[in-house]
């Protein structure tokens, strides 16, 4: 059986940070990464922005070119999903059958959409983006579309609303939510960005449930919300969350936490010894916060990518970078965002959101636990030192 | 004949999920065993969210 000294499964930011880490860090041993995608390791947020606007390649949204891997002696595995995984011989099984023996692996597998299980589901014109190809087939879509309805009022449904509406399609998003984003940082800063995506033109239907989608010769003709609203749409993005891909760690008898990500200690180690999780699918009990988190966003993955790539050379360190967060409405506004909080009982507000320029600081017990900030780089980064000393101090 | 039916994988085009009948997909409704042809139209993939049209039948 063939064998490497390091495996990474996955075909996001965390294994390929971790690969450029070992290599930083002057690890001389074997890599190799394993990922099911035809491309390489690729960065996520641009499938709904700049990528699905079409104003980016393929290229551009690569962790590291193709030719990074060989000049970096990391052998590179695309189209190749990892079907087995047994932890207590280290070997994992390829979809080729082949077997391959790991001395330390990353698991990395990421998430995977959140699936709408309602009447009509299966109709062509209905959308939900985790690929790069998925982006594809949402643009082709989209080009011939009059009415795009996006469901869901968190990241994903913004960005897609307000990448789709600059393209000049008419968007509606229908969402539980009351206001956008709510979910993350609490209605009044919600309402900035409600605010400037109506003012750009994108319709928001509130506190709504989608109940099924209608249909016109096999093709979505509407949105029925649970309230009896029916919204015509020729094309749908569902962008209603997201849910762990732990497929294979169940599979393996690798324990779960309460979140459903695998469950891992403050050093990105899971139940099994010589593997270790990054990305969405890592839950982990954060030194900083106190608690047990599963993050999924790519500043985090990445970091925890590296945190897991030193720890297998033995740094022996807790994952201890403040999560950082960002989105983009096409380039209307960019939001940045440090945490996160779970819950505050106030909100300072810096700057003036008429002037698209502000911060919001969410405090607990008087201490920042996260900070929000458009177009504010300077209040983001005291947030970030602010929160790394406040968390520091309360996991003491 | 059955067995090799039930053997063949399935790999979904936009991102690589490969759908193993032995493992069917217990979270979307199928149950291990399920040969790809007897999923319903309505499925889609456990990952990306593509339709059951996007899978193409795995060469080995």
């Amino acid at each position: 059986m063939r064998r490497v000294d390091v495996l990474l499964i996955g075909g996001g930011i965390a294994s390929a940070s971790a690969a450029a880490e070992l290599r930083a860090q002057g690890f001389d041993g074997s890599i190799a990464l394993v990922t099911r995608e035809l491309e390489p390791p690729y960065r996520r947020p641009p499938i709904t922005k700049d990528y699905l606007q079409g104003r980016s390649t393929r290229e551009d949204a690569h962790v590291h070119s193709r030719d990074w891997y060989d000049e970096h002696g990391v052998e590179l595995l695309t189209r190749t999903s990892v079907m087995a995984l047994d932890p207590g011989a280290r070997t994992v099984t390829l979809q080729s059958k082949e077997e391959l023996a790991y001395g330390q692996a990353l698991l990395a597998t990421g998430a995977m959409v959140r699936r709408l299980a309602v009447d009509g589901a299966q109709l062509d014109g209905i959308h939900y983006l985790r690929a790069l190809g998925n982006a594809d087939a949402l643009r082709r879509d989209a080009e011939g579309a009059e009415r795009v309805a996006i469901v869901g009022g968190s990241y994903i449904a913004t960005e897609v609303a307000a990448s789709l509406a600059s393209l000049g399609r008419r968007c509606t998003i229908v969402m539980q939510e009351q206001v956008v984003l709510e979910r993350s940082f609490g209605a009044e800063a919600g309402r900035f960005f409600h605010e400037l995506l109506e003012s750009r033109g994108v319709e928001i239907v509130a506190g709504e449930s989608v109940a099924a989608f209608e249909g016109e010769n096999g093709r979505v003709a509407a949105v029925v919300c649970e309230g009896g609203r029916r919204i015509p749409a020729d094309v749908v993005v569902a962008g209603v969350g997201a849910a762990p891909d732990v497929m294979l760690a169940r599979r393996a008898g690798l324990e779960l936490g309460a979140s459903g990500g695998v469950r891992c200690d403050s050093r990105l180690r899971t139940s099994a010894d010589g593997l270790w999780a990054a990305g969405d699918m890592c839950e982990y009990e954060s030194v900083l916060h106190g608690r047990r988190l599963r993050i999924e966003h790519e500043d985090v993955a990445a970091e925890q990518g590296r945190t897991a790539a030193r720890n297998m050379l033995g740094a022996d360190e807790p994952h201890a970078a403040v999560p950082y967060f960002f989105s983009d409405l096409a380039d209307w506004a960019s939001l940045e965002y440090v945490g996160p909080a779970d819950a505050w009982d106030e909100v300072e507000t810096r700057g003036s959101k008429d002037d698209a320029s502000f911060s919001f600081w969410y405090l607990s017990g008087g201490r920042p636990v996260a900070v929000l900030a458009v177009n504010r780089p300077e209040d983001l980064e005291e947030g970030r030192r602010a929160l790394a000393g406040a968390l520091t101090e309360k996991a003491r | 004949m059955t067995t090799v039916a039930t053997a063949q994988r399935w790999v979904c085009e936009p991102c690589g999920m490969i759908y193993d009948p032995e493992l069917g997909d217990p979270d979307g409704g199928i149950p291990p065993g399920t040969p790809f042809e007897e999923i319903p139209d309505t499925w889609t993939c456990p990952v990306c969210g593509a339709r059951k049209r996007d899978f193409v039948p795995l060469d080995e």
